[in-house]
């Protein structure tokens, strides 16, 4: 039988809330800082489960907006190279050797040069494009990501739970295009 | 030469600096001993050698520098004191030596620790060090218990509210109202060589950040960047812009219900007063009160902040300037949680490499900030 990670993770809490803590010399601020900051990391990752399934949503997000702007003129040098580039770029993503991040990190970075270039030499259409689709598309990865990290603090309840946005997500999308 | 190379040259210094610690080993935390000693060093260097440093214990708080108090004996006489310094990486890479002389120029104008020693390249320290007076006081009320990281959505509570939000305006237009030009600010340099140049050169240096420290691209910075160089405001009033003037980094009297200090001076720079203005109405900073109205830092709502610096400076704010550096604003603590900080805790270079990354996932928050204020200005 193999323990959950979230089984492992309560019982590290546990251990750090009612054990550790309370034996820290309270004048060593750093490490009961520290302590607290950790019981807090665990807390969050506890609530947060399965991260394949949040990747696979992710990459296929970002695939989909690759291929949008791959239908665009693409204008100057600048912008045709970033163009080659992504293109690129999406069929490593869908290269079922490479780690998930990996895929993802090589596909935002074409993005990320495409949205610079469009600016320097972009054909009209690729520049307003670019704008009103990363844009859409930013807001909808932070809205997901800020509900996946909500457990650390830094926003106000959040409107759906974890496993109620990826089940949505995943409803939304057809199977195959969420193997990682 | 690359467009990211307009910066201004101490900046573009500090950043380069980075580069020779990225491959250092993981940093150990230091231990008041090791702390004790490298405070003797510098002080035999400065002439005190018949000093002694005693009582060194560690200040809790603070993501980006380590930070030490202790008592200087010398003479009969004692001086509690503070010493910041540089952990190889943290939050945000910036100079000793410019906070020294920015804290010495403003003693007089706002309330500032005294300034006593700097060692700007670390050579006796062991790394980057400013050392000033220790003052009193606290960040928030002493009754307002949070879990919060300091000065992220600060509760003042009415009471506190009304005590200190006049002065907290006040003091920011006293800073912009110092003569930098003829002010001790070595290594200062203005962003004088046409109207641009002052929101260009935010532009550059946080570019040039997101540049060196990314570890996952982000679109919506490169697009955020894109939207920055095209919407450049003119500048001709430069002014000292303390750079993270907020709740969280002034100190307080309870009892005299005044300001005793000013404090985190790192981003300090000479450019637009805007900057200051829109990193004070951040979100992050603030809180709705009772009725749902934001509260700028937690002290007053966002007009009311804009018209009472107004009055007090004698400067007019100009809309589209302040929507600019409010997406700056935002970009770049997209940059320095997503990026800058994630990456030093991914480096194992500070000691508060497990608040860093806590600090990372707020990056997602800002990002959506972000899209918010391109939506509106583009």
């Amino acid at each position: 039988m193999t323990p959950s990670a979230a089984d492992r993770m309560a019982t590290m809490m546990r251990a750090l809330a009612e054990v550790v803590l309370p034996a820290i010399d309270p004048a060593n601020s750093l490490a009961v800082e520290q302590a607290r900051l950790v019981l807090g990391h665990l807390a969050v990752l506890s609530g947060q489960g399965d991260e394949a399934r949040l990747d696979a949503l992710e990459l296929a997000s970002e695939q989909d907006l690759a291929r949008q702007l791959l239908a665009l003129p693409a204008g100057g040098p600048l912008s045709a190279a970033a163009l080659a580039n992504l293109a690129t770029a999406l069929a490593q993503s869908a290269d079922g050797l490479l780690a998930a991040s990996a895929r993802r990190t090589v596909l935002r970075r074409a993005l990320e040069e495409l949205m610079r270039a469009a600016s320097d030499d972009g054909s009209d259409s690729l520049r307003a494009t670019s704008w009103r689709l990363g844009l859409a598309h930013a807001r909808a990865q932070a809205d997901r990501a800020r509900v996946w990290y909500a457990a650390a603090g830094f926003e106000s309840e959040p409107q759906i739970s974890i496993p109620e946005m990826l089940n949505a997500l995943e409803q939304a999308r057809r199977p195959e295009e969420l193997r990682l | 030469m690359s467009r990211l190379d307009d910066l201004e040259p101490a900046i573009a210094r500090t950043l380069a600096r980075k580069a020779l610690v990225r491959d250092l080993p993981p940093y150990t935390p230091k231990a008041a001993a090791e702390i004790e000693a490298a405070l003797l060093r510098l002080l035999a260097a400065r002439g005190r050698g018949s000093a002694a440093v005693r009582n060194v214990r560690r200040l809790a708080g603070g993501a980006s520098k380590e930070q030490f108090v202790f008592d200087l004996v010398e003479g009969g006489a004692s001086e509690t004191m503070v010493l910041r310094m540089d952990p190889p990486e943290s939050a945000v890479e910036t100079s000793r030596l410019r906070e020294y002389q920015v804290i010495r120029a403003m003693a007089g104008v706002v309330p500032v620790p005294p300034a006593r020693f700097v060692d700007a390249d670390g050579s006796l320290l062991g790394r980057p060090g400013v050392i000033t007076g220790f003052i009193g006081g606290v960040t928030k009320p002493s009754d307002v218990t949070s879990a919060r990281i300091s000065g992220l959505g600060t509760d003042f509570g009415p009471l506190w509210r009304g005590r200190l939000k006049e002065e907290f305006v006040t003091r920011l237009a006293q800073i912009h109202g110092l003569d930098w030009r003829t002010a001790d600010l070595a290594d200062f340099q203005a962003p004088d060589a046409d109207p641009l140049q002052a929101a260009r050169w935010q532009v550059n240096w946080w570019a040039r950040v997101w540049q060196d420290d990314v570890v996952e691209p982000l679109p919506i910075i490169a697009l955020a960047e894109r939207w920055l160089r095209e919407n450049l405001p003119q500048t001709t009033d430069l002014v000292v812009v303390h750079g993270d003037y907020r709740a969280g980094n002034f100190l307080f009297d309870e009892q005299a219900a005044r300001m005793t200090a000013i404090l985190d001076w790192e981003l300090v720079h000479i450019g637009d007063f805007h900057e200051d203005l829109s990193w004070v109405v951040q979100g992050i900073f603030g809180h709705p009160d009772d009725a749902g109205v934001h509260l700028a830092s937690g002290l007053l709502p966002r007009d009311a902040f804009l018209s009472d610096y107004s009055k007090a400076s004698g400067r007019s704010i100009d809309a589209k300037a302040l929507h600019f550096y409010e997406v700056l604003g935002v970009w770049k603590t997209v940059i320095l949680s997503g990026a800058t900080s994630l990456r030093a805790a991914r480096n194992a270079h500070s000691h508060q490499d497990v608040l860093l990354s806590l600090l990372s996932m707020a990056a997602h928050r800002f990002a959506a900030e972000l899209c918010d204020l391109l939506e509106r200005g583009a």
